[in-house]
């Protein structure tokens, strides 16, 4: 069975259940839209045909166990998924957004009330969370200059409170 | 003034007003707008995602982040979690000399974190030997001379010749020492101290890392430990007397060590969760301890030995316990008090090295009785069965890392986890094929067997000639990236 998906750049996908079923949002709509095709008002067609590149690769995988916070987390990605990732960065952050928006996220499988673990190994990564390791892979040892170049993003500290802020975080140099 | 007049004066006020902020914005439209830089659009909730696997394999890190932009820095500061963790190891960064974080991180994190439970991490493994301080000192020498484009060969080897520098005592014109004064004319150029004086200061650069360790355990101790009721997890990690580099401590130094981390760490803990200490005999915050108050929470424990599983460290809450290094007859004492802890859940031996005493070797076989045990793991054990004998009837998961055959010890299993303790091409296929006859040997009743980080390939020609117990279900293969495929399922 397939569901049919229009995009804010009105591009129509046809998507099998299954693999919608990863997404939270289109979860939600399915159930009221009948027959129709869902709308995406906030997601491109570029961004959800990655998205669901990155569902189709995973659609067998088990379910990811619901995260307590209790687990060691790790900024380790896999093979496959960091081929997936090496994107520009635009195209990073819109994945990261659409991710949020599309509510791809281990909270979809306390929803469905899957009950924990019993898989071999879990995936517990979503799309916009790999795309969040990767954000922070990229800022992992760099002074803020650095950080702030990579992003493009203007100080907008005056002199006086970088210097105060400096000042607080003394450990900055001893780290 | 009528009230019409009034009004057209405030109108009036009010424009200007209104024009000269027009005017003063002006050259900020024109500068990048950050709503353009696409990081800047990323919701708050998904950039503490970023900030907090950004800061994870060093905490201290957090002040760079303070220090991006103003929305960063309210971020960071207003999100307690982020701080929730104090993380003091020793750490070399960008070729400079090992240090510690500053004392004032310890007070940020315990004031940010608000009341939140904390993490709590003291790592000095890497904590100086002489030896390793003269070598920093030369290695961050080497990386200011090649920085400026000049041969490094010259500190190099005289490095290598190390025995003749240090001695104070020599100043003939042949021997290397001389060669330290004729080459280091970097002393004035780069600002540099005199390589000979490398003695001096690693004995300084010692002394300042241990000052260093004495105010941050007096920081995290603070207030008679009163902050240490937030504790939720701990791993306290300090050396051996011989560093990982091989290089030795020196005794008095060594003994301070300890000394300075510990004995500050007097509070009560009753928030402590998980705890792994290695290196550690007594804590000052579990030395006191009565069963049944601080630490009946504790639930995780990992201890590098059994001779430091002493019984203030049991706790009727504990359901997961990790020992590593058995080897010697002394640390089987502890054994006999495993089957006390009632409530265990999982049980991991690692012993990573093939040695141990010939007292062990003869050592009786202790009876091991766990009847909540679920899961069970070892990490390279072939002598364990000799002295050990496990009644867990309520066992779910056996998981084996191995590199060799490796002696069944009868152990009664759902599932088996069988896993090489390495894989590469050096590894010869007869080795290949004994690692996986034990398993078969370990199977027993078992009805699933996944063989992890295992190839395929290998496997499905091993297991062509292999019969299979009728017990069996189902064999799987976890090369370990993504699905685990099952290669063989019971008709």
């Amino acid at each position: 069975m397939s569901i049919t998906i229009v995009t804010s750049d009105n591009e129509q996908f046809c998507v099998e259940k299954l693999v919608a079923q990863r997404i939270a949002l289109i979860e939600d709509m399915v159930e009221n839209a009948g027959d129709r095709p869902i709308p995406l008002p906030n997601v491109t067609a570029s961004v959800l045909r990655k998205i669901l590149e990155y569902c189709e690769h995973h659609k067998n995988d088990p379910l990811p166990p619901y995260d307590d916070g209790s687990r060691s987390r790790t900024t380790h990605i896999s093979e496959w998924d960091q081929k997936f990732i090496t994107v520009d960065q635009e195209m990073l952050f819109e994945i990261i957004l659409a991710a949020n928006y599309l509510e791809m996220k281990p909270l979809l499988y306390v929803r469905l009330n899957v009950p924990r673990v019993q898989c071999l190994t879990a995936c517990n990564a979503v799309a916009g969370d790999i795309g969040c390791k990767t954000v922070a892979n990229m800022i992992k040892g760099k002074s803020p200059e650095e950080i702030r170049k990579l992003f493009n993003i203007v100080n907008n500290f005056t002199p006086e409170e970088e210097a105060q802020i400096r000042k607080e975080a003394e450990w900055a140099e001893d780290r | 003034m009528s009230q019409l007049q009034k009004l057209r004066k405030t109108l009036s006020d009010v424009t200007a007003i209104r024009n000269a902020l027009i005017k003063e914005l002006q050259p900020f439209e024109l500068a990048p707008s950050p709503s353009l830089v696409p990081i800047e659009k990323i919701p708050n909730e998904n950039l503490i995602q970023i900030f907090d696997y950004a800061i994870q394999d060093c905490h201290p890190d957090i002040c760079c982040l303070l220090l991006v932009s103003k929305r960063w820095h309210n971020l960071v500061m207003k999100t307690s979690s982020l701080w929730a963790r104090i993380e003091l190891v020793c750490r070399r960064i960008n070729n400079r000399p090992t240090s510690l974080p500053h004392v004032s991180y310890v007070k940020a994190c315990y004031t940010r974190s608000m009341e939140r439970l904390l993490d709590v991490v003291i790592d000095y493994t890497s904590f100086l030997t002489d030896y390793n301080s003269r070598k920093e000192n030369i290695e961050h020498l080497t990386s200011i001379v090649e920085s400026k484009g000049e041969s490094s060969f010259l500190i190099k080897d005289l490095w290598e010749n190390k025995d003749s520098v240090f001695d104070e005592e020599c100043d003939c014109d042949d021997c290397s020492a001389s060669r330290w004064d004729e080459a280091y004319g970097y002393e004035y150029e780069y600002g540099y101290k005199n390589p000979r004086k490398l003695v001096d200061e690693s004995t300084e650069a010692r002394k300042r890392l241990l000052n260093r360790v004495e105010a941050l355990g007096l920081e995290l101790g603070t207030d008679n430990g009163k902050l240490m009721g937030r504790w939720k997890s701990a791993n306290i990690l300090i050396p051996s007397s011989v560093a990982t580099t091989g290089t030795r401590y020196d005794e008095k130094e060594f003994a301070k060590l300890k000394k300075l981390v510990l004995a500050p760490l007097v509070g009560d803990t009753p928030s402590l969760l998980t705890l792994q200490i290695r290196n550690i005999h007594v804590l000052p915050f579990l030395k006191r301890l009565d069963k049944t108050s601080r630490m009946a929470n504790v639930h995780s424990l990992t201890l590098d030995a059994l001779e430091y599983f002493p019984s203030c460290l049991q706790s009727d809450a504990l359901h997961y316990l990790s020992i590593g290094h058995v080897r010697n007859y002394n640390q089987l004492a502890p054994l006999a008090t495993l089957p006390s802890l009632q409530e265990l859940k999982f049980l991991n031996f690692s012993s990573p090295y093939s040695y141990y005493s010939q007292q062990l070797r003869l050592a009786p076989q202790t009876i091991i009785r766990l009847k909540g045990l679920k899961k069970l793991s070892f990490r390279y054990q072939s002598h364990l069965d000799r002295y050990i004998r496990f009644e867990t009837p309520h066992l779910e998961e056996v998981h084996v890392k191995t590199l060799d055959d490796t002696p069944d010890m009868g152990i009664s299993t759902s599932t088996l986890v069988w896993e090489p303790w390495y894989w590469n091409e050096n590894v010869s296929r007869e080795t290949c094929r004994k690692i996986l006859d034990s398993a078969f040997v370990w199977l027993g009743l078992a009805h699933t067997l996944i063989l992890r980080n295992f190839p395929e390939d290998f496997v499905l020609e091993y297991l062509k000639d292999r019969e299979h117990p009728s017990t069996l279900r189902v064999i799987y293969v976890d090369e370990l990236k993504g699905v685990p495929r099952a290669v063989y399922v019971a008709k």
